[in-house]
């Protein structure tokens, strides 16, 4: 049967991510733990995949390589064709926060700022000019126009989960890396996170690499990639 | 604009000038008046008391007055007008030295910021032509240049701005292109999908008509292969009508206008479609929803959205057992209408769950197998409610069965 498939299509010229022999090791000798062993794999720019494995699989491990928030024992990232650890750390940096954005299992938001400054705060960091009208187009596609002048822990779980999106949107990453981020919600709003992450994703033309457990979370996914024990199966 | 701007710079420049030689002209002009005077009061005085005074006057920062007789003195020891006298050379030299040095700092002035400007204005003219490249290359197609990501030292803000929005245009250039590329890509993969789909029925029923047309066949055979033909031809249409949509929908054919109405209405209406179906195996449908859900209004294409649901339905009926339910559940949930369609059939194995949204996919169950269908109604249910802006996924039910949730934007 002829697949549909964009992966099929072996269109290079819309890779996004591409791994090479990705290695992350701990320890040595006879204690030491392959976290990540010898992964290659690509995204595709616009795709959603998730990566899937169980508890200890790896996949945390590789979502940190992938963003370029921890260094491999071995092997190379690259993001649009650039080895990102070949730069040095101010420039990995500078291109981290243009380039990715991260959505985080636990929601790493500021307590003592509101939700309109918890979005916009990583272009505070950049110096960059926020463009008002594509912040309340972020801001009204994840519901969060009445909600703006609240602390984060006047909200709840999935609200809180939705104003870490939507600071990982606000930067216009090429790339969203998603840590289990349904992870502390119950089932009816976790599908509702991702739907729209995935939506949000569409819209702004990113790619979503996501990080689950959960297969049934994964489904959603325009393609699927398990983890075992640090290898791609 | 820049020459006004260069010309008033001039022209104040000049100004100062003035004013600063008149200032200080007319301090050492004054100064070499002074001198004179004191000259000639101290010869005014007669006595070494009147000197005294004079000079103590002086000193103390009283005017001094000197008359007519004074001066004539002065003269009269030689000091006239015309002569250049040691005070007035001093003067002189010293007005001189004031005139070159304010003259000198001006030009050093103006030649300074003449050459500021015109490094800044070479170096504008290098960024912009760096820009210009850039943009010529982007328009053959080179996408190289258009790529660096970072500031160089010094360069102005702006530069650095306009690189950054060069570079979101050139991805924006890339993804259009290659959307382009892909759309071209998937229409010819769908011509061949199809034509490979057809191949099958026809080639069957061409068969049976050749064997009708040619062989000597008993009464009960010939019965036997016209009810073949007969539900070939069925198939085939059925396969055609799927085909006709997917390829409309594919290539766009098929507008999707969102207008908010009543999302109960078109759950009904999806319902009362599926039920003939339901009630041919005794399967009853059970509707759950609040009265929130009953008077929701979304965004939605009425005809497409519930072509959608009665995909789904269609499914939970094709692979539900006799005597079996099916329950629908509306709920409104903060952002999304959530759907829930759940049935107490065989249940969709987990590693097939991804997979049964895509085209032509067909479970390899037997039953499945057994079923017939073209493997698009999901692809085609999916495709429709992600173009409300919506998501779709199935779970397994308890204890057996599964459960399409539909998630639409409120």
């Amino acid at each position: 049967m002829v697949s549909s498939d964009k992966k099929d299509r072996g269109d290079n010229m819309g890779t996004i991510l591409r791994t090479e022999n990705l290695c992350r090791f701990y320890g040595s000798g006879s204690s030491e733990v392959k976290a990540v062993n010898h992964i290659n794999m690509e995204v595709q720019q616009g795709e959603f995949v998730a990566v899937v494995g169980k508890s200890g699989s790896g996949k945390s491990t590789l979502l940190h390589l992938l963003g370029g928030l921890d260094y491999p024992t071995e092997g190379k990232v690259y993001i649009k064709e650039k080895d990102i650890f070949s730069l040095k750390e101010d420039e990995l940096a500078v291109f981290r926060r243009r380039k990715i954005g991260f959505v985080f299992q636990v929601f790493n938001l500021v307590s003592t700022i509101n939700v309109w400054e918890n979005i916009v705060l990583p272009l505070g960091l950049d110096h960059q000019k926020i463009d008002e009208a594509f912040m309340m187009e972020i801001i009204t596609t994840l519901g969060l126009e009445d909600r703006l002048e609240h602390l984060p822990n006047a909200l709840s779980g999935g609200q809180q989960q939705r104003v870490a999106i939507a600071r990982a949107l606000a930067t216009r990453p090429d790339i969203i890396f998603a840590d289990e981020p349904t992870g502390n919600l119950d089932f009816k709003t976790s599908d509702e996170v991702i739907s729209l992450l995935k939506i949000s994703a569409q819209k702004f033309g990113q790619t979503l690499v996501m990080i689950t457990h959960d297969e049934d979370i994964a489904q959603m996914a325009d393609r699927i990639i398990m983890i075992e024990d640090g290898k791609v199966v | 604009m820049k020459r006004e701007k260069r010309y008033t710079g001039l022209l104040v420049g000049i100004l100062c000038w003035i004013l600063l030689n008149g200032l200080l002209g007319s301090m050492e002009y004054q100064n070499y008046k002074e001198k004179e005077e004191i000259l000639a009061g101290i010869l005014q005085a007669d006595t070494k008391e009147e000197q005294l005074s004079f000079v103590t006057g002086y000193l103390k920062g009283q005017e001094i007055l000197v008359g007519e007789d004074a001066r004539q003195e002065l003269e009269k020891y030689g000091y006239n007008e015309g002569y250049q006298s040691r005070l007035k050379k001093e003067f002189l030299y010293r007005e001189g030295i004031i005139l070159f040095l304010t003259t000198a700092a001006f030009v050093a002035l103006w030649f300074g910021t003449e050459v500021d400007a015109g490094r800044k204005k070479r170096e504008k003219e290098r960024e912009l032509e760096a820009i210009l490249e850039t943009i010529e290359a982007l328009r053959q197609g080179d996408y190289t240049q258009a790529e660096e990501i970072f500031k160089e030292q010094g360069q102005s803000r702006q530069y650095g701005q306009i690189q950054m929005t060069l570079n979101s245009l050139t991805e924006y250039i890339k993804l259009m292109t290659r959307q382009a590329k892909t759309e071209k890509e998937e229409t010819k993969v769908l011509v061949t999908n199809l034509s490979h789909q057809l191949k099958t029925p026809v080639a069957a029923l061409k068969t049976s008509f050749d064997i009708l047309n040619s062989e000597r066949l008993t009464e009960d055979e010939y019965r036997e292969f016209l009810e073949r033909c007969q539900n070939q031809i069925i198939r085939l249409e059925e396969l055609v009508g799927a085909l006709v949509q997917i390829s409309r929908m594919e290539t766009g054919l098929i507008e999707i206008s969102l207008k908010e109405e009543g999302i109960f209405d078109t759950v009904l209406q999806a319902v009362n479609r599926i039920y003939p179906k339901a009630e041919e195996k005794e399967i009853e449908i059970q509707l759950e929803d609040s009265e929130e859900a009953e008077n929701l209004y979304i965004r939605q294409d009425k005809k497409w959205l519930s072509e959608a649901l009665i995909n789904v339905l269609e499914n939970a009926v094709k692979y539900s057992p006799k005597g079996s339910c099916i329950r629908l559940r509306m709920q409104k949930l903060s952002l999304f209408l959530r759907i829930e369609i759940e049935d107490e059939g065989m249940g969709v194995p987990a590693e097939e769950r991804s997979q049964i949204f895509k085209r032509f996919y067909r479970g390899s169950t037997e039953q499945v197998q057994a079923e017939g269908g073209q493997g698009i109604g999901l692809y085609l249910a999916r495709n429709i409610i992600e173009q409300h802006g919506g998501t779709i996924k199935v779970a397994a039910a308890k204890p057996r069965g599964s459960i399409f949730v539909i998630q639409l934007p409120l």
